[in-house]
């Protein structure tokens, strides 16, 4: 079999694994609404937030909601042992992570749009205007956002503190593509400087690859501490 | 896989390039003048903020170098009492 | 502790390096807008290159490890890491103290700030992933120092682009003649500290080795049996 049907069979499974639960997709979905209600309470009853004000939110909402879905995922694979089960197959290792971050980014694409969808109604953000654009921010970001919570929620392994290590780790180094995401989401809603969307999605593409190229690079030594 | 691996890494590489030429002039931002905002900040002398520097870098340089010696001699009091322990 | 004959040259010089830097610096001449609260500069500036040098001899350490198995590597990135923290909270008290004087505010979202803010809370990770981590968590650690090292240039230019209010590093290279004694004074203690601080953290995490080895060879001659565990 070659690598490519590999990776989508591993991603086929996770789908199949979901469509069955429909754990991570309602719970991560809810989680989005909840956030971004927090957010609402927090800002709203005054004036009406600022464009930024409502980028940030939704790029906040995106972060929280990526921790707790990828930790639960990786969690879901422990409990049943099947982890370690891929682990030990023939499998090459980095189409393991391709996989995962295939289906993980599927999974967040879901919670992504409803979020997108939270933000317009909520803070009454222009976001259909500009549909492609954000669209395209929104994928590099979870793309990139991904890329690193799945490695490094697959080699947490069984440390009992993973639940709090997890975003320990994740969200220092994600700042960039919050940055890069809420500016840009920013200058696309506000129109400002119409040159700045676009450096900020080649910069979003540029993390992706380095971060996915150091992911492909580091997983096989990262997961093979995996017991 | 080392091929995909060289793929990337020469493709990053390119992409890393046209953004560094893409980014736009960070030397256009203004430093803020330094003569412009003293007048509301007069009120803690430099003398102060200068020693609260200086001594912080030496207090924090001397207790992590104490919290070392504590951990190594803990350490080697572990050590010895281990060897004492094992016969030879 | 037991040092060898060139890490103790090397303290010594440090030792020298920190009482000789304080008088050039009091004898350097005044920078006429910041006036005295200037001279933080002669001992941030060395904090703050000592803190990123150290962040990347951990990530040496951690490619190291992760990739030849080596365990000098591992404690070499475990001590250097614990520095960038010790050297990153120096950058960061001692840069708002001046800014409190020159800018009129404790902080400001700048490029070299945020950077050196961001850098400092990944080491503080990378010691909590190395301490609570479990039994993986060594090469967990070892994961999230060469993350963040490739991280470095990305946060700079992500900053660097949002905003940029800091001093640039072309003041280093023009600095006034009568200021530079004091300032590449300093730096070089600096410099030779890390590495004397560097090599006595690493003799720690070396016992450290020897204990364990030791524990399992304890272990294999029976001598915890009777011992309740």
């Amino acid at each position: 079999m070659s690598y490519a049907s590999w990776v989508m069979r591993l991603v086929w499974k996770d789908i199949v694994v979901e469509l069955r639960r429909k754990e991570l997709v309602y719970a991560s979905i809810f989680f989005a609404g909840v956030v971004l209600l927090v957010f609402a309470f927090s800002f709203l009853g005054g004036e009406r937030p600022t464009l930024d004000v409502a980028a940030g939110v939704l790029w906040v909402t995106v972060a929280l909601t990526g921790t707790l879905g990828i930790g639960r995922a990786f969690e879901r694979e422990r409990e049943g042992d099947t982890w370690r089960a891929l682990l030990l197959s023939p499998l090459p290792r980095t189409a393991l992570y391709v996989g995962k971050l295939v289906s993980l980014c599927l999974l967040m694409s879901l919670v992504v749009a409803t979020a997108a969808f939270g933000v317009g109604l909520l803070f009454g953000a222009p976001l259909a205007d500009h549909l492609g654009g954000i669209a395209l921010l929104l994928v590099l970001g979870v793309v990139g956002f991904s890329a690193i919570a799945s490695l490094f929620a697959a080699s947490l392994g069984r440390s009992r503190s993973r639940d709090l290590l997890l975003p320990l780790i994740v969200y220092p180094l994600v700042v960039p593509v919050l940055i890069a995401g809420a500016r840009g989401t920013a200058g696309l809603l506000t129109g400002e400087d119409p040159a700045l969307p676009a450096f900020w999605m080649r910069f979003l593409f540029v993390f992706d690859l380095i971060f996915v190229t150091l992911g492909l690079w580091t997983f096989e030594p990262l997961a093979a501490s995996e017991g | 896989m080392t091929t995909l691996r060289a793929f990337l890494c020469t493709f990053t590489f390119f992409a890393i390039m046209s953004l560094a030429h893409a980014a736009p002039d960070s030397e256009g931002f203004v430093p803020v003048q330094p003569g412009e905002v003293l007048a509301a900040s007069e009120s803690i002398p430099a003398r102060n903020l200068v020693a609260a520097a200086y001594g912080f870098i030496f207090a924090a340089l001397a207790v992590w170098t104490l919290t070392v010696q504590v951990r190594s001699r803990r350490l080697e009091a572990e050590l010895e009492s281990l060897r004492a322990k094992l016969p030879r | 502790m037991k040092l060898k004959p060139l890490s103790l040259v090397l303290a010594t010089l440090a030792v020298l390096g920190l009482l000789w830097a304080p008088f050039l610096i009091v004898g350097a001449p005044r920078e006429p807008t910041m006036g005295f609260v200037q001279k933080i500069f002669y001992f941030h500036v060395p904090c703050a290159w000592v803190c990123f040098l150290s962040a990347f001899v951990c990530a040496f350490g951690a490619i190291a490890y992760l990739f030849r198995d080596a365990e000098w590597g591992e404690r070499l990135a475990a001590s250097s890491a614990e520095l960038t923290v010790v050297f990153g909270l120096c950058t960061l008290v001692t840069g708002p103290l001046w800014a409190r004087k020159a800018w009129g505010h404790w902080w400001e979202w700048d490029v070299r700030l945020t950077l050196t803010l961001l850098l400092w809370m990944i080491f503080i990770a990378y010691l909590f992933a190395r301490r609570y981590g479990g039994p993986g968590g060594k090469k967990l650690a070892a994961g999230l120092a060469i993350f963040g090292a490739a991280n470095v240039p990305l946060i700079y230019l992500s900053v660097s682009i949002w905003r940029s209010i800091h001093p640039k590093t072309s003041v280093v290279p023009t600095l006034d003649p009568g200021m530079r004694p004091a300032f590449w004074v300093s730096f070089l203690t600096f410099t030779i500290l890390y590495f004397v601080l560097l090599e006595a953290r690493v003799a720690l995490e070396r016992a450290r080795a020897s204990l364990d080895a030791l524990y399992l060879e304890a272990e294999d001659r029976g001598l915890f049996d009777g011992d309740p565990v």
